[in-house]
């Protein structure tokens, strides 16, 4: 059985084995969402992520959620040499992405004049776990946009099965995760431009989780061209790259995104550096060609 | 201080002292005043030690001194047996080879099914 509503900005998607535990595996879901938005929400203004962007230059406490986002999010942007890094928050806001995306969207960017800044990197920050503590240097923003969503997907599958002893998918905005025992071929999952979108292709997982990044979605203008959320850290600039859309199939979710985020600001290197990791992906080009990387399924 | 000050103080001082030693004072007066002295001298220096300890804590919290940043590797041994107080723990950090992201247990397999769910970008 399958439900679908709307969190956290995106689609939400929960799907069980077994019909008669859904209410209890959408009661941990919920709770997992609240957590995440709480913690990790850049456009909250009680959010603890904007409490901790405002006190940049002290160390300040924040909670076991945050930390641990946090933590992911550094880890993340050492596999990936900084490719996928938490200190893009200001560079972001720069960019034109300073409020929730259906206010970026919605408004007449032909006047807005960006600044690209290339982001600090993640070295600068200092976590300490002994008192759960986090500083950013002043000027720093951070943000989890390209971590926290697919976090909360593991995380929510692996509380949502324990919950309802059922084998479940959870899918956040098209970052999916699974826990639990799953359909006999695997959980069958669509593979798309825009998680809103109709599916090109369908593969089935078995574990882990599988997310996808693309240039096609968060677009906005701004005086001289258009913009995209994937900033690249090293310039400051929305990724420019041979990718519109890169998929990937990792042990978790916050892995495969890692992998399909870096793998869009890798350009032509991304089949090399996904192969070299032996991570199976669908890469796309921007003329719509499609190349497998690794072990990914040539469509049924 | 200036100079009339400290004459001022050196004179109540002196005026004090002979005060103290000639027949003008009862001797149990004295010694009662001693007494308070005493325990006055006795409470001011465990005041000031307490006081002291207070603030060496507070300082302590508010300056924990600077760490290594996150993606600098952690003090050396010879350091750790510093008799100084620990530094925080850090977060480790991985090195890039051996760090996420991991590949899947099983990779995708190919599906006709109609799908759960669609990833895609968000």
């Amino acid at each position: 059985m399958t439900v679908s509503f709307q969190a956290l900005g995106t689609t939400v998607v929960l799907a069980v084995l077994d019909d008669e535990v859904l209410p209890d595996a959408r009661a941990a879901l919920d709770r997992e969402l609240a957590l995440v938005d709480a913690a990790c929400s850049r456009f909250r203004s009680d959010s603890e992520l904007v409490r901790l962007n405002a006190r940049a230059g002290r160390p300040t406490p924040v909670g076991a959620y945050l930390f641990e986002a946090l933590k992911r999010a550094v880890e993340v942007a050492e596999a990936t040499g900084g490719l996928v890094d938490p200190t893009v928050g200001r560079p972001l806001r720069l960019a034109g992405y300073d409020v929730t995306y259906a206010v970026v969207r919605s408004r007449d960017g032909s006047r807005f004049r960006p600044r690209f800044e290339a982001a600090p990197g993640w070295r600068c920050l200092e976590l300490d776990e002994a008192n759960r503590t986090v500083r950013t240097p002043v000027g720093v923003e951070l943000d989890l946009g390209a971590t926290a969503k697919a976090l909360a997907a593991d995380r929510a599958a692996q509380v949502a099965a324990s919950a309802s002893g059922s084998g479940v998918l959870v899918s956040l905005g098209g970052d999916i995760a699974v826990a639990g025992p799953c359909p006999g071929e695997g959980w069958p999952v669509g593979i798309a431009d825009d998680h809103a979108g109709s599916a090109a292709e369908a593969v089935a997982i078995r574990a882990g989780g599988l997310a996808t990044s693309s240039v096609t979605v968060r677009r906005w203008r701004c005086e001289e061209a258009e913009l995209h959320h994937l900033i690249d850290p090293r310039t400051g600039r929305s990724a420019s790259s041979r990718w519109r859309t890169a998929t990937v199939a990792a042990q978790t979710c916050v892995d495969a995104n890692a992998a399909a985020t870096a793998a869009i600001m890798l350009d032509e290197a991304a089949p090399g550096w996904l192969n070299a990791r032996r991570l199976p992906a669908r890469l796309v080009t921007r003329a719509g060609s499609v190349e497998r990387v690794q072990e990914w399924p040539v469509a049924a | 201080m200036t100079d009339s000050r400290f004459e001022l103080a050196r004179d109540s001082h002196q005026a004090f002292i002979c005060h103290c030693s000639s027949g003008d004072m009862p001797s149990h007066a004295r010694d009662t005043g001693l007494r308070r002295l005493s325990r006055l001298t006795v409470f001011l220096t465990l005041a000031a030690g307490a006081l002291t300890a207070v603030f060496t804590g507070l300082a302590a919290r508010a300056f924990p001194g600077r760490h290594a940043s996150a993606g600098v590797p952690q003090a050396s041994p010879v350091r750790a047996q510093n008799t100084k107080p620990a530094a925080p723990q850090l977060v480790p950090v991985q090195s890039g080879s051996s760090a996420a992201p991991a590949s899947p247990s099983s990779p995708p397999v190919p599906s006709s099914s109609p799908p759960v769910a669609t990833s895609g970008g968000s």
